[in-house]
């Protein structure tokens, strides 16, 4: 992700001619759609399409610098934009393309917006620092054991960013779960949660935010699918890149309201793990180790983009708990 | 190590027979191409032809305050330009490939051109001021959309269409281009209308005719050995 951006279509001999500065090049090259202010109102519209507003933070900030350098290189279809925005991937240097996305990012003027480039990828339990607008989906599946059978989980997890640091979220637990010979299956506990971004660095190497989850009853605890009371979850998520390699922590309180003295527990997560190249879609290998109070799990873990922006992504990972 | 005489009849055998099939092959080659027939002809209209010029609406340091309406080009004797003319069946001739469309003067020059599917177009720029050669299959899918911010570049692309493939610019709205990508033999008439396809066997074949704003029904036409097949094609408003 943070590598920097190298097109295989990229001119072999640097074009002297042209201009110079991200400024001269955006002007030149970019201004007769995108408008020389960043927001896409120019006097002589050219093409059909509303041309992305540049000025709004809300668009130009989530996305980290390889998705923008990937649409610039390739064009539009490639983010599943317009195909009316060109590929500029054969005519411009790497280094020209990475001066563009940084004065692109310049027309955000409002402070505090963190950049896409601490938006690291997710790690399987860890929760990401990084305000998401996105759908996860998370299946897992728990071998039983002490006379238990295996459990399956399907966790769909609904995120929308508020504001310009703020995150709520919405999750769905569907399982089944087999208990004493016999097997349940509905609707788990619902959680929701809110986060929000405390720092964020403008080099986009740390991030850290606080959150708040609450996991409500919704769940039937007679038939093993749910915990039966609300469960109060407090934690700081940070995420830090040094060159290529990423860590992401979380540490978390648990708080059952039936016994908060008793049953309270400390959860603590910590990844570790790099992308293996610059492209959004690559692979990443990384290992979490997980804890609960006295417990602790080690879940290596294997991440693909999907797509070519890695918007869509999927993980696999197992762990198991020593005591 | 000596040679059996019965080898070197062999030996002497097999050279002969080869020569033979040579000499057979290429007097069947030239007795082949001799039998070739040709189809020429001129395609016409009565339709006017674009005389208006069309207003540049930006980039007029480079572009000039007008470019000529390139669409429908008529000669004196109603001769017209940049009809693609397609002989169905007829297995396309060596064509040049790639192809090269430059954006000049604000224009794709040429406007109109033959070519094959999966074939490589070079696309270019005289022009100091940033050009995009926007390619539209038939059916409207984008096919590529290049960047030419500057003079001189060439950036290769494939033709991953068959049919006529349009070329715009979306920073110059007026600029128009056309490669037609096609199976058959397919040539542009010229500009006074004239067209010539040489190397066609003796036969029976349809003509299909393409021009950006006319339109024209098939025709068919027979090829006799060494006789050129007079063509002589209206092409009308739709």
């Amino acid at each position: 992700m943070f590598a920097t951006f190298v097109s295989a279509g990229a001119p072999a001999v640097a074009l002297a001619q042209g201009p110079s500065s991200p400024q001269e090049m955006y002007g030149a090259w970019c201004a007769s759609c995108h408008a020389p202010d960043g927001t896409g109102q120019v006097a002589v519209k050219t093409i059909t399409v509303e041309p992305m507003d540049f000025t709004d933070c809300a668009v130009t900030t989530p996305e980290p610098d390889g998705d923008w350098e990937l649409v610039i290189a390739e064009g539009g279809p490639v983010a599943g934009l317009s195909s009316q925005m060109p590929g500029y991937g054969d005519a411009l240097t790497a280094e020209q393309i990475h001066a563009l996305v940084g004065y692109v990012r310049t027309f955000c003027t409002e402070p505090g917006w963190p950049i896409g480039n601490v938006n690291f990828s997710r790690p399987i339990f860890t929760e990401k620092a990084f305000p998401e607008n996105e759908v996860v989906v998370l299946p897992s599946v728990s071998h039983g054991d002490e006379g238990d059978g295996a459990s399956v989980r399907l966790k769909t997890v609904y995120e929308r960013r508020v504001g310009t640091r703020g995150h709520v979220e919405v999750g769905l637990p569907l399982q089944s779960v087999g208990r004493a010979g016999e097997r349940a299956a509905g609707l788990g506990d619902v959680t929701v949660a809110a986060k929000y971004v405390l720092h964020a660095n403008w080099a986009s190497t740390r991030i850290v935010s606080v959150g708040f989850e609450v996991k409500t009853p919704t769940g039937s605890e007679g038939r093993g699918v749910g915990g039966g009371t609300t469960v109060l979850e407090p934690y700081v998520s940070a995420g830090f890149a040094v060159r290529d390699f990423v860590v992401q922590t979380q540490f978390k309180v648990e708080m059952p309201m039936r016994d908060p003295g008793g049953d309270t527990e400390v959860v603590y997560n910590v990844y570790g793990g790099r992308d293996l190249s610059w492209l959004p879609s690559t692979w990443s290998i990384g290992v979490e180790i997980n804890g609960v109070d006295g417990k602790l799990a080690v879940t290596p873990q294997l991440r693909k983009g999907l797509t070519r922006t890695g918007a869509l992504a999927a993980a696999w990972g197992g762990y198991g708990f020593r005591s | 190590m000596g040679v059996s005489r019965s080898g070197a009849r062999g030996s002497l055998t097999a050279l002969v027979l080869t020569v033979l099939l040579c000499v057979g092959w290429l007097v069947g080659a030239s007795a082949a191409w001799a039998q070739d027939g040709a189809i020429g002809g001129r395609i016409t209209t009565l339709a006017p032809a674009s005389a208006e010029p069309l207003t540049v609406t930006t980039n007029q340091d480079v572009c000039g305050q007008t470019v000529p309406d390139e669409s429908v080009l008529v000669g004196p004797d109603g001769g017209l330009a940049n009809a693609v003319i397609t002989v169905v069946g007829l297995a396309p001739g060596v064509e040049a490939s790639p192809i090269e469309v430059t954006n000049d003067g604000c224009r794709f020059v040429p406007r109109v051109q033959v070519s094959r599917p999966g074939a490589q177009v070079d696309l270019t720029s005289a022009d100091d001021v940033l050009h995009t050669s926007h390619a539209y299959a038939e059916d409207g899918r984008s096919l590529f959309n290049v960047a030419i911010p500057m003079a001189g570049l060439t950036i290769t692309r494939a033709l991953t269409a068959r049919g006529v493939v349009r070329l715009v610019c979306d920073t110059h709205t007026w600029m128009r281009g056309f490669v037609v990508a096609a199976v058959d033999r397919a040539v542009v008439s010229a500009a006074d209308g004239s067209f010539r396809i040489d190397g066609v066997p003796p036969g029976t074949y349809e003509l299909r005719f393409w021009h950006e704003r006319l339109e024209a029904g098939t025709q068919t036409v027979t090829v006799t050995a060494d006789g050129v097949t007079d063509v002589t094609v209206d092409m009308r408003e739709s």
